[in-house]
């Protein structure tokens, strides 16, 4: 699959602190990324530096197979969500996203329209003609949403996109965001994993200015191999390990993680390890395919400090 | 995407949001009421000269014999140091000659007020992250200002029809016509030498990451250029070596302030080309520095 982004040996340093580490990433195209990481992990220079903002110490950086970004050659084609950045607060939301549009090369009738479009996605419309300084948080975060959306962008990067948004709207801009998936590469970065593993279906950890794992969600979340059976109470498993001493099984508490190998899907682990729970009165709670995001994440990061620490 | 296009979208954008800023409306509001008191007393310092004339001559004198009454002329020659130049100011209405004089002197603050914060407003708040993906640094820099040039030349064109109307008003027998083609003129001549200090308050706003330092920088080296401008052209330093020191103020926008109203064309267009260079040199200069940062 060809790269939407690709990041080779990205170094950068604010004075003596170093904000990516020989940062090497590939973000395959038509895909919802999560970029996770935690605080200082280097996630929002990263952005800067593909959004032309930040200039880079070393490395390379390809955009869409073209190189660094060259806004002139190819206007529009990477469009961006900056963090904690102030929208112009004199102008309307119509005069500001207009204004947008057309830098990205749209005629003024397109981009009249691109805006009507974008402010509707966002809810909006209704103050399209309200001066920025009047909007609430809320909805200046909705118009730097609109704005990351605007045109037909290849590559679009979200810099916490949901932040500061009530819990309807959190759901409906990742709505938005998934409505535009087949038709642009997306990367997202947030701290709400849960979020992320509701919309990405591709997922790149950095921590320290240097990628510690990436992959499509089902890889890293283990989706095609791990089920997790929550129970009332824990059950001898001895009986059932004679009958597929191939399977890999462990406890969490009350949860047990069943690990399939080779021709095992998660319909036939079902198929499998449910009766056996029922046969033993084990009280089925839940099912769940795979880590969640979270547990991936947690488990990848004790991996890389326990490498750190052999090190 | 043609560059030309960029700019001139980020020009009239910044034309734009900085006529909606309040800042930029109370400075242009400022000016006006500035351009329109400082006329109507110029105003009545006419009328009373004229009318002092009047009783010790015992006859009607008309607006164009006062100008060119002797007496005007030493003043005038004393304040220029050039009798070419002092005759040719003295054939220009008073009302133009007073507004050139006005805004010369005051233009220049006003740009520093209006335009200080033009660049590193946007890289304090970080408003310059939602367009430096869309288009590349130098039209954006160049588009900001072509804006703030805008932006004065609205502040300039204002004061002078301030300072028409007054005259217009309360100058019995102004050449209305003659008046308004010379403040034009001299609106066009003052836009030319503000530029200069534009450049200057531009760079400083690529120099410094927030509104404050940028003021403060742009500040300090318009008084430096000022102080510098001046010690060259002070006849104590100047009579030493008159060509290398006329030479090196020319390097400063008050440098070519006497020759912008030299009646010769080529001494005129040398002083508005000059201050021209000087104003871009000191933007490429601040470019230079904002196309090497982080933005």
């Amino acid at each position: 699959m060809t790269a939407a982004l690709t990041l080779k040996g990205v170094h950068k340093r604010y004075g003596r602190t170093v904000a990516l580490d020989g940062l090497d990433m590939s973000v395959p195209k038509g895909v919802i990324c999560g970029f996770i990481g935690p605080n200082g992990a280097g996630k929002t220079t990263t952005f800067g530096i593909v959004g032309g903002m930040i200039l880079l110490d070393a490395g390379e950086v390809d955009i869409l197979g073209r190189g660094p970004l060259s806004p002139q050659h190819y206007p529009g084609s990477l469009t961006m969500l900056p963090q904690d950045c102030e929208l112009s607060p004199h102008v309307t939301l119509r005069q500001l996203l207009v204004h947008y549009a057309r830098l990205q090369g749209a005629t003024a009738l397109q981009a009249e329209r691109d805006v009507i479009e974008r402010l509707e996605e966002v809810v909006l419309l209704d103050r399209a003609d309200a001066r920025i300084k009047t909007l609430s948080h809320g909805m200046r975060r909705r118009v730097s949403i609109a704005q990351a959306l605007l045109g037909k962008p290849e590559l679009v990067l979200l810099d916490e996109p949901t932040s500061g948004l009530d819990p309807e709207l959190v759901v409906r801009m990742r709505d938005v965001f998934a409505s535009h998936r087949k038709h642009r590469t997306l990367v997202v970065s947030s701290h709400n994993l849960l979020e992320l593993e509701a919309l990405c279906d591709h997922v790149i950890f950095i921590e320290g200015g240097r990628c510690t794992r990436s992959g499509s969600m089902a890889e890293v979340t283990e989706q095609g191999l791990v089920m997790r059976y929550t129970l009332e109470q824990a059950v001898a498993l001895e009986p059932f390990e004679k009958v597929h001493p191939e399977l890999e099984m462990t406890w969490e508490n009350k949860t047990l993680i069943v690990r399939g190998t080779g021709s095992w899907t998660p319909s036939a682990l079902n198929a499998a390890v449910v009766p056996y729970l029922f046969h033993t009165n084990a009280g089925l709670l839940e099912i769940r395919r795979g880590k969640s995001l979270e547990d991936a994440y947690l488990a990848g990061k004790a991996e890389a400090e326990y490498d750190d620490d052999e090190d | 995407m043609p560059r030309t296009l960029s700019i001139r979208l980020v020009a009239v954008f910044d034309l734009l949001e900085s006529l909606r800023s309040r800042k930029a409306i109370v400075l242009l509001a400022l000016y006006m009421v500035g351009a329109l008191g400082g006329s109507a007393i110029f105003v009545q310092l006419l009328t009373s000269i004229r009318e002092r004339l009047e009783e010790d001559l015992g006859q009607k004198v008309d607006m164009q014999q006062l100008m060119s009454s002797p007496g005007m002329a030493r003043v005038a020659g004393a304040l220029t140091g050039d009798p070419e130049v002092a005759r040719a100011i003295l054939a220009i209405p008073p009302m133009a000659i007073f507004y050139g004089w006005l805004a010369m002197n005051f233009v220049p603050l006003l740009v520093l007020f209006t335009s200080a914060d033009a660049i590193s407003g946007d890289l304090s708040n970080g408003a310059v992250r939602f367009s430096l993906f869309r288009t590349d640094r130098i039209s954006w820099a160049t588009g900001k200002l072509i804006g703030q040039t805008c932006l004065m030349a609205v502040g300039v064109l204002a004061g002078a029809l301030a300072c028409w109307t007054i005259g217009a008003v309360w100058l019995d027998d102004m050449p209305f016509g003659q008046t308004a083609y010379w403040l034009l003129r001299i609106s066009g001549r003052t836009i030319v030498y503000s530029f200069a200090y534009l450049g200057i308050v531009m760079c400083a706003s690529q120099l410094a990451r927030t509104p404050i330092r940028s003021g403060g920088l742009a500040l300090l080296i318009m008084f430096s250029c000022s102080l510098a401008g001046g010690l060259f052209k002070a006849q104590p330093i100047a009579k030493r070596a008159p060509e290398l020191f006329n030479a090196l103020s020319k390097l400063f926008p008050n440098g070519h302030h006497l020759p912008l109203w030299h009646p010769g064309w080529f001494e005129s267009l040398t002083a508005m080309l000059g201050l021209i260079a000087i104003g871009l040199a000191w933007f490429a200069l601040g470019f230079w520095r904002f196309s090497r940062r982080d933005a």
